[in-house]
């Protein structure tokens, strides 16, 4: 998956916001990013990689980019 | 005659199974008061005929709501040229019998993709923030069957659950930005769907004889749907309604 095919899973379907977002965007700033984003991130995840992530890993993620530098 | 009146002007919904039955009176209804509707069929003629009472407000399309790709794209294109959506109704779906032993497994499964699938895709769309506004109004239609099933309806029973289960656990997510959900359990209505009914074997005795007020009419089901979607109902997310004529009583 490209970064841009991230951003815009992010923005349409994990996060479902109108807000900008970028791969810079802390995750802090996002309403959206709640426990529901949470599951939604890690069910998408699931789709795209074989890699096993942590959900240690995705709570410690700061920035979208390193939500991103989990699936690759 | 009607004492009470519902005001929908201004916003816009979305309805599939709008060509017939209960999904055509409610885009009737909601048109009549004042709402934009976009009515959801299979059949062209028949939509033509729903758009007639209000030329201006229905806008038919025909559209396989299975087709996931073709219900969003004419979901988009409504929404591109009207605005976003204020709710949906997903009345589409079959009735056939699936007996156990001589099911066909073909006709089982396109039963559970109009009823429930469907219904869970429309309201993912209707939903997302592209397409719909915040503190939507979205129902269901479940059936009684899915408290008292029919015996030899296996996948139609299972569907109409399958509905009222799914809606309780997506209340809790769509909550988040205000939206609501609920299903409405009609009884015995005088439908296309009921009239195929009378002639394919079901116990029609037994079902008149648990029918307290009588079959029901379209517009007996209608009201309560546009109750749900009124901001009277905005206390009200993840229910099952009957609308039965007392035969769940």
């Amino acid at each position: 998956m490209t970064e841009q095919e991230f951003l815009t899973k992010m923005k349409e379907d994990i996060l479902d916001t109108e807000e900008e977002i970028t791969m810079q965007t802390q995750l802090g700033n996002i309403e959206e990013w709640d426990s529901l984003a949470f599951v939604s991130f890690l069910a998408m995840a699931k789709l795209t990689t074989e890699k096993k992530i942590e959900k240690t890993s995705i709570q410690s993620a700061q920035t979208v980019q390193e939500l991103y530098s989990l699936l690759s | 005659m009607n004492n009470v009146a519902f005001d929908f002007t201004g916003e816009r919904y979305v309805v599939t199974g709008a060509s017939s039955g209960m999904g055509r009176q409610v885009a009737i209804e909601l048109a009549e008061a004042g709402a934009e509707v976009l009515a959801i069929g299979r059949n062209k003629e028949r939509l033509a005929d729903v758009q007639s009472h209000a030329p201006k407000l229905i806008y038919p399309a025909v559209c396989d709501v299975c087709h996931r790709e073709e219900l969003e794209n004419v979901l988009a294109s409504f929404v591109a040229s009207h605005g976003k959506l204020d709710g949906s109704v997903h009345a589409a779906g079959i009735v056939e019998y699936t007996p156990l032993q001589s099911y066909d497994p073909i006709l089982a499964h396109r039963i559970m993709e109009t009823s429930f699938w469907a219904g869970m895709e429309l309201l993912r769309l209707a939903t997302k923030a592209k397409y719909g506004n915040r503190e939507s109004s979205n129902v269901l239609f479940s059936s009684v069957s899915a408290k008292a099933p029919v015996r030899g309806k296996m996948a139609y029973v299972a569907a109409k659950e399958a509905v009222n289960a799914a809606l309780r656990a997506v209340a809790k997510e769509i909550c988040r930005k205000g939206h609501r959900v609920n299903s409405v359990m009609p009884g015995w209505v005088e439908t296309p769907m009921t009239d195929a009914a009378k002639s394919d074997g079901t116990d029609m005795d037994l079902i008149t004889g648990r029918t307290l007020l009588g079959f029901g009419k379209p517009e007996d089901v209608s009201g309560i749907v546009l109750f749900l979607l009124s901001s009277r109902a905005r206390w009200m997310t993840g229910a099952c309604i009957p609308v039965d004529g007392g035969y769940l009583a």
